[in-house]
């Protein structure tokens, strides 16, 4: 009885440190994936307001990654803006006026008729 | 001496104790590996962030419909309007447009003083206290935080130097 109640107090013990470090590793996956993110959604958004404000006919390609630092992520465009999304971390980016969307893998930027085009 | 079975409890307690002082040890090298130390990264984010201040932002005649990257001057000297423009943003806007999970707090100052430009200091209003209003009603309490980064840039207003003080903290 006596070995049943201390094991089971050990157990315990155990299974609460785990969730601790647990809960401390994913912090850290999450700020590590901020940060990625992060990185990504300045240069891109570097990348579109220089764009914007160069001359009619500019036309730049640009390589978007498949991962950041080997987080999946998810990109997502409107006419505004647009959103890079983990699943733990979003970060929303504002933009020139777009048309047509940033995906993963190359994108072409044009500025054309003061709008920019993204195909 | 009695003991019950196999089990000593004090042997059972000291043991139970080195495990856990064990995986505690464990638990933070592998978290201290992982993580980047914060100062740094806020240090990093109050010179960015700064940065984008002292410039005219984009575009660069934002309004607050319009802004990708917030900034203060134009022309080379502060525009008051941004100013008071940059207020309006909601606090959260104004962190989601500087891409900073910190807090922050901005003011200006001169050689007489905080600059009461209708409003005492922008951004976070509970964590380092200022007192909004006019005259001499301003006044900038730093944030008691255990991470804090504080950079102080110059600008032109009315021909004459203004410090744009700004607080970044966790």
């Amino acid at each position: 009885m006596e070995f049943i109640l201390l094991f089971g107090f050990s157990m315990l013990v155990v299974i609460m440190l785990m969730g601790v470090t647990s809960s401390l590793i994913q912090d850290t996956i999450t700020d590590r994936q901020f940060l990625a993110l992060r990185d990504l959604g300045d240069r891109l958004q570097g990348e579109l307001t220089l764009a914007a404000g160069v001359h009619e006919g500019y036309t730049r390609s640009i390589t978007v990654p498949d991962t950041v630092e080997g987080y999946d992520y998810t990109i997502n465009t409107t006419t505004s803006q647009f959103t890079l999304l983990t699943q733990q971390v979003q970060l929303v980016y504002r933009t020139p006026p777009l048309n047509g969307s940033l995906h993963k893998g190359t994108t072409i930027i044009t500025l054309h008729g003061g709008l920019l085009s993204l195909s | 001496m009695h003991k019950t079975a196999q089990t000593w409890t004090l042997d059972f307690i000291v043991s139970v104790a080195l495990f856990m002082l064990t995986l505690l040890l464990v638990a933070r090298l592998l978290t201290n590996t992982l993580e980047e130390p914060t100062f740094p990264r806020m240090s990093r984010d109050a010179m960015v962030i700064s940065s984008h201040l002292m410039s005219e932002g984009i575009p660069s005649n934002w309004t607050n419909d319009t802004v990708i990257i917030p900034g203060l001057l134009s022309n080379g000297q502060l525009n008051t309007t941004k100013w008071a423009q940059l207020h309006d943003l909601p606090y959260d806007t104004l962190k989601d447009l500087f891409h900073t999970p910190y807090d922050i707090a901005l003011y200006l100052q001169n050689a007489s003083g905080i600059i009461n430009l209708s409003v005492c200091a922008l951004g976070h209003e509970t964590g380092y206290g200022y007192q909004t209003g006019y005259g001499d009603a301003c006044a900038i309490y730093p944030p008691e935080a255990r991470n804090l980064a504080s950079v102080t840039r110059l600008m032109v207003y009315h021909n004459a130097l203004v410090e744009l003080h700004l607080y970044v903290w966790q």
